[in-house]
């Protein structure tokens, strides 16, 4: 069913292939390397100035710099991090402690359900991702979100109570509503809501603010969320009155929009009344 | 009729109709694409579709069709029994279970992270476990072919081992060293975070170890391609194999310099310095080395088939070969198409012109053209050539499978030629949908149908594909009998070097190249410590 076989070959050197086939790639490699980690990189570098070694330690990923360049704290607009331990922690959080915590320090204010007392002023907290209330809560313990009212209230609370507290209002969702089927909105409102505004440099809110997107790890959800904090929240971003926004994103969206635009933006999110 | 037809036929049987199921999708994706309205129409729909599209084709397609012609290859090459067939139905079972686990999985809609997978995208982790399964699946008949060609090597001392299953081994071992990176990737980073029992990764480390197989894998798929190529089209065409050695070095070559290549798809990531990156460049240069030798041996395969069939003069002898052959027709088109794609690649794989098309349509285009092209229309021909084989029918209309060889080829050129254009210019892939009223790309909108007219075409042929193999099914067992396989024989077969008749010493050489492109670049992930992404889950709404 096959062809012959064809015999192996009986040269006095059996290897005597192999040695060449090495050699040439042995070879291939020397150039390779050579080019790319010495020759190229010192080249180069010497057009810039820099000394052999330091020319090859840049093309290998070794930084000769003394030193790193550590963050400096002053002014900075959160001290949250997300590394793999405090994402960690709080992922750990514990609803079932959170709900006893929140019966001392939360519910007076923003109930049991998370619905504030007052939509005026205070967010509706439930549902909302447990990073966004993570971070929030130590925004202000830090003092880098000012609010005098939370402020003694979260102060006593330790990392993993923030973070109990977190999971518990991020595990009830009382004003659950798919806001996609309630487009209650003028056309230039869901323009700015689904696409944004290229001309102004605004991305759309659905890229960040609806789950599941690709925005920050600890933006909140916006529907449901009452309008009168929703506005407010955007009015302070755009006056700079608050400014815990990583990289001053929102300071920058909001700056750019109409007060008419911020009203319609505030009333779409609280969906169906 | 061979002793594991059922096998062979159930290994290809399932790689087609995942292919079948796909081609639809990638239609529904190019019309979503498109200026024109498609039903369905959604970002979510449309990224579903896209990993159900790339899993089916990149995995599902591929790794079945060459597990189920490796086998074939096996028993008619060796002229012997393949080794343990209950373990091969085990492989089978296992990756058929796990490409059910990855359908189930993307159509639910938990599972929208491409079929490369993207972290920290993070899908349910029921699909990376399907794709494991098919992945272990394939390993199973890697250690088959291995076990085979070492059993017909044993009983025949002194003689080399035919050269497709040679090819078909030096396949299995190349397979064996390209999913180590993506086994890594998803044991150690991406099932655990899947699972929430970490909350962050490492990013530039998965797409490193991702891009370890990334490259490798298209000359997994590719091999078969070439299997055909020195060993089937020269004996169709009536003509000889011009060099048994050159083919052998040719799949060699593959072996080695196929692996340490794969940062070129990192080019412009950040986690990576110049140095490395250059090195991998430059060893992805030599890989085009075997296609050359095999372009040049397999053209000149075919002018002794061409003169020994009356051609004459400098170009005469193309005239005279068989072009009827299904399996000569499509080498010639595969070649065709092999130059444009080639020729893309070149482009891709310098560091400088790469930045120019990265991330744009050009890319898709170019694996379109090589792997959709060049590749699997040698699958076609390959399984027109075996189903008599393994049925014991003829086929009933060769003119029917050369017009699919035809349209398939007219098809993807009419695709994949627009798609490198408006790459050029600028269009970015992995977008759903594009707004045409915008004036800066409303002149996309001739080129995006003269595409989607090319798809229109691809999901035709396919079509008839399938209709052509059920046509072997359909027919009556033929008077004649069919004639059995026989691979090409060699014209200089004056010796085999014993280094080209196993993989021992070739194995060490990609070990020590594998380390050197790849052990700093890796161990740098441990030493800098770079910032974490955040694990991004697409299967869960909070």
């Amino acid at each position: 069913m096959s062809t012959e076989p064809t015999k192996l070959s009986h040269s006095p050197k059996p290897d005597g292939f192999a040695v060449k086939a090495v050699g040439f790639i042995g070879a291939t490699a020397a150039v390779a390397w050579g080019l790319s980690l010495v020759a190229i990189p010192v080249l180069q570098g010497q057009q810039e100035g820099l000394d052999w070694f330091t020319s090859i330690c840049r093309a290998v990923g070794i930084s000769t710099r003394p030193g790193g360049g550590e963050a400096k704290a002053d002014g900075a607009v959160s001290l949250v991090t997300w590394s793999p331990s405090v994402l960690s922690r709080v992922a750990a959080g514990d609803a079932r402690k959170g709900e006893e915590l929140a019966k001392d320090t939360c519910t007076s204010c923003h109930n049991p359900n998370g619905l504030s007392t007052d939509p005026a002023t205070m967010p509706s907290i439930t549902g909302q991702p447990a990073r966004a209330l993570y971070k929030q809560l130590w925004d202000i313990k830090n003092g880098t979100r000012i609010n005098d009212a939370m402020l003694p209230l979260v102060q006593p609370l330790t990392d993993t109570q923030v973070a109990d507290l977190a999971a518990y209002y991020s595990s009830l969702n009382v004003r659950s509503f798919d806001i996609r089927l309630e487009p209650e909105a003028s056309d230039a409102t869901l323009k700015l809501i689904n696409q944004g505004d290229a001309a102004r440099a605004l991305p759309g809110c659905r890229s960040c603010h609806d789950a599941p997107s690709g925005g920050p790890v600890d933006a909140p959800h916006l529907v449901g969320q009452y309008p009168a904090y929703v506005a407010a929240q955007l009015r302070a971003f755009a006056g700079g009155e608050r400014r815990n926004d990583v990289a001053g994103r929102m300071r920058a969206i909001a700056a750019k929009l109409t007060p008419a635009e911020i009203e319609s933006l505030a009333r779409y999110y609280e969906g169906p009344r | 009729m061979l002793r594991n037809s059922r096998l062979i036929l159930a290994h290809l049987w399932l790689a087609f109709a995942a292919f079948g199921a796909a081609i639809v999708l990638g239609l529904w994706q190019m019309w979503v694409r498109s200026p024109f309205a498609a039903p369905l129409a959604s970002s979510e729909n449309y990224f579903m579709s896209v990993t159900a599209h790339g899993s089916a084709m990149g995995y599902v397609l591929t790794t079945f069709f060459i597990m189920g012609f490796g086998y074939f290859v096996a028993e008619t090459a060796l002229s012997r029994p393949l080794p343990f067939p209950r373990l091969a139905w085990t492989g089978f079972t296992l990756g058929i279970v796990g490409a059910l686990l990855v359908v189930a999985t993307v159509f639910s809609g938990r599972a929208t992270v491409l079929f490369t997978f993207y972290p920290p995208l993070t899908a349910t982790p029921w699909f990376y476990v399907g794709l494991v399964m098919v992945v272990v699946g394939s390993w199973i008949w890697c250690a088959l072919m291995l076990v085979a060609m070492a059993g017909w090597k044993r009983d025949n001392p002194g003689q080399a081992v035919p050269l497709a299953m040679f090819a078909t081994t030096a396949n299995a071992v190349l397979w064996l060293w390209t999913t180590v990176g993506v086994a890594a990737e998803l044991l150690f980073i991406v099932i655990p975070a899947a699972f929430g029992w970490t909350q962050a990764v490492d990013v530039g480390l998965t797409r490193t170890l991702f891009s370890w197989t990334l490259h490798a894998i298209v000359y997994f798929w590719l091999i078969p391609a070439y299997i055909a190529f020195y060993t089937m089209a020269p004996q169709l065409a009536g003509g000889r194999l011009y060099s048994d050695l050159m083919a052998r070095i040719s799949f060699v070559a593959f072996l080695i310099y196929g692996l340490p290549v794969g940062l070129h798809h990192l080019f412009m990531d950040p986690e990576h310095a110049t140095g490395f990156k250059s090195v991998q460049m430059v060893l992805t240069v030599l890989v085009a080395v075997p296609t050359l030798l095999t372009v040049f041996t397999v053209c000149a395969s075919m002018e002794i088939a061409g003169r020994l069939r009356g051609g004459r003069g400098l170009l005469g002898w193309v005239a005279a070969l068989p072009w009827k052959q299904p399996l000569v027709l499509a080498t010639g088109l595969s070649f065709f198409m092999l130059w444009f794609g080639g020729f893309g690649g070149l482009i891709n794989m310098s560091y400088g012109m790469n930045a120019m098309v990265h991330n744009t349509s050009w890319v898709t285009a170019h694996f379109h053209m090589i792997f959709g092209g060049s590749v699997v229309i040698m699958y076609f021909a390959i399984s027109y050539e075996i189903w008599p084989r393994l049925t014991g029918r003829m086929a009933p209309s060769l003119g029917l499978q050369r017009a699919q060889l035809w349209s398939w080829a007219v098809g993807m050129m009419t695709l994949s030629l627009p798609w490198h254009w408006l790459g050029l210019k600028g269009q970015w892939r992995r977008v759903a949908q594009f707004d045409y009223t915008d004036p800066a790309i409303s002149w996309w909108t001739p080129w995006m149908a003269m595409s989607l007219v090319g798809g229109i075409l691809l999901v035709g042929s396919a079509f008839l594909f399938l209709w052509n193999l059920a046509s072997f099914h359909r027919a009556g067992r033929s008077a004649e009998a069919v004639p059995p396989m026989n691979f090409a024989v060699a014209l200089h077969s004056g010796g085999t070097p014993a280094a080209l008749n196993g993989f021992r010493i070739w194995n060490i050489l990609v070990l020590v190249l594998m380390v050197a492109a790849y052990a700093f670049p890796i161990a740098q992930s441990f030493i800098v410590k770079p910032p974490y992404a955040v694990v991004h889950r697409v299967d869960r709404t909070n």
